[in-house]
């Protein structure tokens, strides 16, 4: 039984097929890049799984069980969390209270009676750089660190399963090793991670697994070095095929 | 009942009327005027008065109903101009609460009893078709139709119509195209009402104003709109006969409570379906 | 090595013991400061409704669900409390107690209809709700007396208060109703905003879909907030029966009573804790000893000049504005 499985995920909206009959498993303690076009349904299928849509036909399972009709806030208790491909912090509040949502709404039975969560926001935000920025507004910071406060976000749920939507755009190189290699020790913690990224180069190290999309199905998965070399994927990305 | 229904019909041309203002206000210049009710009362007042100072007939009464409404209309320009993100929710407010003071004046000005426009000869039964309406509805049925078309071919025939439709559209295209969106917004504004305002005599014609009266227009406006879709002045004739219709069979199957209800209920009913129309201005969720 | 979070000012960042007592404190000497003189009393009574209706329309705002339709929980209240003491010769504490329940009602069914609707679409929404329940009692008159109204409401029972103190007596004591069902609504709305759920309503205010990826239950706290706003608009309604002795469907099903705590909790700030009631006060005081005696119909150039300012150039209210202002002193770089 996978941690998460999709079954046959099909997405028709407005005479679009944004994805059509995508399976996959997913389990733990294992990164999976999630690369293709623009338009290749990448952040749908994300979508599908997180429960900010419902698939036209298909199921997602969940340890076994079908979560397809779940609201979005069960799934994120269940162990299911995304990051946003544009960062939607709550810009009126401090770093701390954004965290803190997480804590307390996505993890509950982690906290013990009497604690408030501060103090492991205030961990969480450390852990990714930003504890010094802890008590400050959301809303004055920059891009690169907009995504760091969204992944800390995420984490603060808890997850066993972890959506990653693009977390690498408008990172300088070097915080790109260090998020790479926070995300490498997640992953040595259990977590499953799903990255969608377009810059591939940065991440093929670390990458268990890569499944290609291209118009809404998968044209490969394997390994890194295995789905780069698949002419399927090269024709996708530079619209020629290889010779 | 076949009386009633014809009436109904008669009705939803009225109505179509009543809400076309609005729409156009909301289609162009993306602004939900709720104080548009208030301005078809004081239409109504304003014909009322006519009507018992000078004998003038609602329909002749029109266009001096028609000034101060669109002058108001146009007043409020420079208060919206301000209203920052997220636009549509405070121009909501804003309205919502410049209906109060409207009101307020009317109150003021015309005290709170209900007025009626009663006149002798549009009482007179007319036979068409087999059924006996009386000549009043006929006569407010055809104006209400006679200045739709009118507005429909101004929207799709004359360059500024072709302005109106490029701003709500698209605003930024519009712009690019030399058109002056900001200039086409205060037309809008003041046509929708001169509209609501002309509305106003023949609306004072069929039912009592009061102050407070404005709630029931503006709700069908709403409804109306909705359901027409932004941007589709076309379907506006089409709804308000439905609405019309249901109406006057809602009133004759369940009482005078039930046809109150009705268009309440429809305006719940139609937001819960297309109730995004109103943040994205388009039938996307 | 961890600081502290520094305390915020104008917030509940206090105990709540402290300012608890001291605003008891104070509802309870305003009557002696005003003298005992009846006018006086009379016009904080309406102050403290007005703050009473304005504060519980601030919760759900706090979510952003901003209600254009507040009428209808007050109305329901006010005839709830009305109806059980004029047909059941309840006592209208029983009354009051009736209203709020009947007006939760109302208030879960507004969440129902109206709670998973986008902002704009969620206040007209709300209108229509209120309008709706205008005309039920307008046509229903079996029940409610239709335009007529109900007349005769006892007024509060208060114990048998001797000598020519008794009417000014039970006056005083209809203030202290008033004030102190504001008093502990605040004392809610003050634990509230501690609390996980004061989080969850914010967030839900400034992303919901993000809150909900988050764990929260959106559709949920949307409905707590609705049922506990309506529930105090409710006792509202019933002291309003009460004070006054008669309701009517314009009067507390009408717009009136939905613009007004909309115009009052956003001119004294919605994000803020005792900012609707500093609006309510501000406003209603403002009116009745200046604008009032200009022309009967004047306090609303000054509600739609306080809607205007607050649309146009103060979104966060009086003191939201101030608030602001004191926290980017504060704020760390």
């Amino acid at each position: 039984m996978s941690l998460c499985e999709a079954v046959g995920l099909t997405k028709r909206f407005g005479g679009v097929t944004a994805l059509d009959g995508v399976s996959l498993r997913l389990e733990p303690a294992a990164i999976t890049a999630l690369i293709g076009p623009n338009g290749s349904g990448k952040t749908t299928l994300l979508n599908l799984i997180g429960g900010q849509a419902r698939p036209s036909v298909g199921t997602v399972r969940w340890r076994g069980e079908d979560i397809t009709r779940w609201p979005v806030h069960r799934r994120c208790r269940a162990g299911i969390t995304r990051t946003f491909q544009v960062a939607r912090p709550f810009l009126d509040m401090p770093l701390l209270e954004n965290v803190r949502l997480g804590i307390l709404f996505g993890a509950p039975g982690d906290l013990a009676a009497g604690q408030c969560g501060r103090a492991r926001s205030r961990h969480l935000l450390e852990e990714l750089g930003l504890g010094e920025r802890a008590d400050a507004r959301a809303g004055t910071l920059s891009l690169g660190d907009l995504k760091r406060l969204e992944l800390a976000m995420a984490l603060a749920t808890q997850p066993a399963l972890l959506l990653v939507d693009e977390l690498l755009a408008g990172q300088s190189p070097s915080s790109i090793q260090g998020l790479l290699a926070y995300l490498g020790s997640l992953r040595s913690r259990g977590l499953a991670i799903v990255l969608v990224e377009h810059r591939l180069q940065a991440l093929m190290r670390m990458v268990d697994r890569v499944v290609a999309l291209r118009q809404g199905r998968i044209i490969a998965e394997g390994s890194p070095d295995a789905v780069l070399r698949d002419p399927a994927v090269v024709e996708a990305y530079l619209g020629e095929p290889a010779s | 009942m076949l009386e009633a229904a014809a009436g109904g019909l008669m009705t939803g041309a009225l109505y179509a009327l009543l809400a076309s203002g609005f729409a156009l206000v909301l289609s162009v210049a993306r602004t939900f005027n709720l104080a548009h009710g208030e301005l078809i009362v004081l239409g109504g007042y304003v014909g009322e008065y006519l009507w018992r100072t000078a004998g003038l007939s609602p329909v002749l009464a029109m266009p001096f109903a028609a000034l101060p409404c669109g002058a108001l209309a146009l007043a409020s320009r420079p208060v919206l101009r301000r209203v920052g993100e997220p636009f549509v929710l405070r121009a909501l407010v804003l309205t919502f609460g410049l209906s109060l003071i409207l009101q307020g004046a009317l109150q003021d000005a015309f005290s709170a009893d209900h007025r009626l426009i009663a006149v002798p000869a549009w009482e007179a039964g007319v036979r068409l078709l087999g059924v006996r309406l009386p000549a009043g509805r006929l006569i407010v049925a055809a104006v209400s139709t006679g200045l739709l078309l009118g507005l429909y071919l101004v929207w799709t025939r004359t360059f500024l119509g072709k302005s109106l439709r490029a701003v709500s559209q698209d605003r930024e295209a519009a712009c690019l195209a030399g058109i002056s969106p900001a200039r086409v917004d205060g037309i809008a504004l003041a046509l929708g009402g001169v509209l609501a305002g002309a509305s106003g005599p023949l609306f004072a014609a069929v039912h009592t104003v009061s102050p407070a009266a404005g709630l029931g227009p503006a709700t069908i406006a709403i409804v109306l709109t909705i359901l027409a879709g932004i941007g589709h002045m076309g379907w506006l004739l089409i709804g308000g006969l439905m609405l019309g219709l249901a109406e006057a069979m809602a009133g004759w199957f369940g009482g005078a409570m039930w046809r109150d209800l009705l268009p309440l209920g429809l305006l719940i009913g139609l937001l819960r379906w297309r109730g995004g129309i109103l943040v994205s201005g388009q039938d996307r969720p | 090595m961890n600081t502290p979070h520094p305390p915020r000012p104008l917030d509940a960042g206090m105990r709540l013991v402290g300012p608890g007592a001291g605003g008891l404190a104070l509802v309870a000497i305003l009557p002696l400061a005003l003298g005992l003189q009846d006018h006086l009393v009379y016009l904080a009574t309406m102050a403290a409704l007005l703050a009473l209706l304005a504060q519980s329309w601030n919760l759900p705002a706090q979510a952003g669900l901003i209600s254009f339709g507040h009428a209808a929980f007050f109305g329901v209240g006010a005839y709830a409390s009305a109806l059980l003491s004029l047909r059941a010769h309840a006592s209208p504490w029983l009354g009051l107690l009736v209203a709020a329940g009947a007006a939760a009602l109302v208030g879960w069914l507004a969440a129902r209809i109206a709670g998973d609707l986008p902002g704009p679409a969620f206040s007209l929404a709300t209108l229509a709700l209120a309008e709706g329940l205008r005309v039920i009692a307008l046509h229903w008159t079996g029940l409610t007396e239709g335009a007529w109204g109900l007349v005769g409401i006892p007024g509060l029972p208060w114990p048998a208060l001797t000598g020519a103190w008794s009417p000014r007596g039970a006056r005083i004591l209809d203030y202290y109703a008033a004030a102190a069902s504001v008093w502990v609504l605040c004392l809610i709305l003050a634990w509230i905003r501690r609390r996980p759920f004061g989080l969850a309503l914010e967030a839900i205010r400034q992303a919901e879909g993000r809150a909900e990826a988050l764990g929260v239950n959106t559709r949920q706290v949307k409905r707590a907030a609705l049922i506990l706003s309506a529930a105090f608009a409710g006792v509202a309604g019933g002291l309003h029966a009460h004070l006054f002795r008669w309701v009517d469907p314009a009067s507390v099903f009408g717009v009136h009573h939905s613009v007004v705590p909309l115009i009052m909790a956003m001119f004294g700030g919605t994000g803020t804790l005792l900012g609707p009631v500093a609006g309510a006060a501000a406003l209603y005081l403002a009116n009745e000893l200046v604008f009032h005696r200009l022309a009967p119909g004047a306090h609303l150039w000054l509600y739609g000049a306080a809607i205007v300012v607050v649309v146009v150039a103060l979104p966060r209210g009086i003191f939201g504005y101030l608030q602001a202002r004191l926290e980017r002193r504060h704020e760390p770089v």
